[in-house]
């Protein structure tokens, strides 16, 4: 996926844990973990609203564009299609 | 999921298997009657081959029967009041036609009989695994929606093996009945030209109906994919 998820930076800088951001921000931590490792397909404004609040952070801080990084699926689609 | 859509789906989901169970019932009883006749025309072949002949039967269209229409047509007269006051006729579209020869005959299109034989054995299998996988596929969305989900990956696929094996299915025992019908028809043609152009063999695909359903299920199996792969990606949404 092009977006990068710095959240595990942001974590480690505030020094909380999956399982504490994911309990203050109403989440579960299985759910946290997919978006921390990249898995998640979209993030609510919500969500990204309360991750910001609880972090302390702008949303630029944990998103991140990175040109040349393929989607994993779309990568796939386009060898199948080849 | 809401208790009316969820009741609606169950309504569905039973009166599709009661309708397919009359349809099994009706093909099975018209399979043990076919059964019992055939038991009768096995001894029939047997004593046939014992003199050196075998027989073969398929049914044959009434070339002119398209082509011609009005009183003409119907040439048969079946029955009438002994005043003539009502008068009933008949026309034949299609006759059963028996062909009953020497073993060693030498003919072209023998293989015509061993290729429609072998394919009406096939399809006989597809048939089976059709009703499997239409069985498996609306079990599988009962199952799923009992879990709160409709889509998976396992219906999308079962779906898609239903619809392509249902058009397999039906062209296959379509080529094998015009395959017998040729095989006939060289047999007639050998016997009489001119009344073997007066026949001819089944349109090899009869069953159109059979083969949009087939492909209204492939269509609804692209559909559930597409539902499926929605439903991913909202379980991915955070």
């Amino acid at each position: 996926m092009p977006i990068r998820v710095n959240i595990d930076i942001m974590m480690a800088r505030r020094k909380i844990t999956l399982g504490e951001l994911a309990e203050r921000i109403d989440i579960t931590p299985a759910n946290l973990s997919i978006l921390k490792t990249g898995k998640a397909r979209a993030v609510r404004f919500s969500t990204l609203c309360a991750i910001c609040r609880e972090l302390d952070c702008q949303v630029g801080d944990i998103l991140e564009y990175v040109e040349g990084e393929e989607d994993d699926k779309e990568e796939k689609e386009s060898n199948n299609d080849k | 999921m809401k208790k009316s859509i969820a009741r609606r789906v169950n309504i569905l989901y039973w009166l599709l298997i009661a309708v397919v169970a009359v349809i099994l019932v009706w093909q099975l009883s018209s399979f043990f009657t076919g059964f019992a006749q055939g038991m009768s025309l096995s001894d029939e072949y047997l004593e046939l081959h014992k003199e050196g002949r075998t027989m073969y039967a398929a049914p044959l269209d009434v070339k002119d029967y398209y082509t011609t229409d009005g009183a003409d047509a119907y040439k048969h007269v079946i029955t009438h009041t002994p005043d003539s006051s009502i008068t009933v006729m008949a026309r034949v579209a299609t006759y059963g036609v028996r062909v009953e020869h020497d073993e060693n005959i030498s003919n072209p299109y023998a293989w015509m009989k061993k290729a429609s034989v072998l394919l009406m054995v096939v399809e006989m299998v597809i048939y089976v695994l059709v009703l499997v996988f239409l069985f498996k596929t609306l079990q599988d969305i009962k199952r799923s929606m009992k879990n709160g989900t409709v889509f998976s990956r396992r219906v999308v696929r079962y779906a898609r093996w239903t619809g392509i094996l249902m058009i397999v299915c039906v062209v296959g025992f379509d080529i094998a009945m015009w395959l017998q019908g040729k095989y006939v028809l060289s047999l007639v043609e050998m016997c009489d030209t001119s009344l073997a152009s007066m026949y001819m063999t089944p349109s090899p695909i009869n069953s159109m109906v059979s083969i949009v359903i087939g492909l209204l299920v492939l269509f609804f199996a692209e559909v559930l994919g597409i539902g499926y792969d929605m439903s991913e990606e909202q379980k991915l949404t955070i």
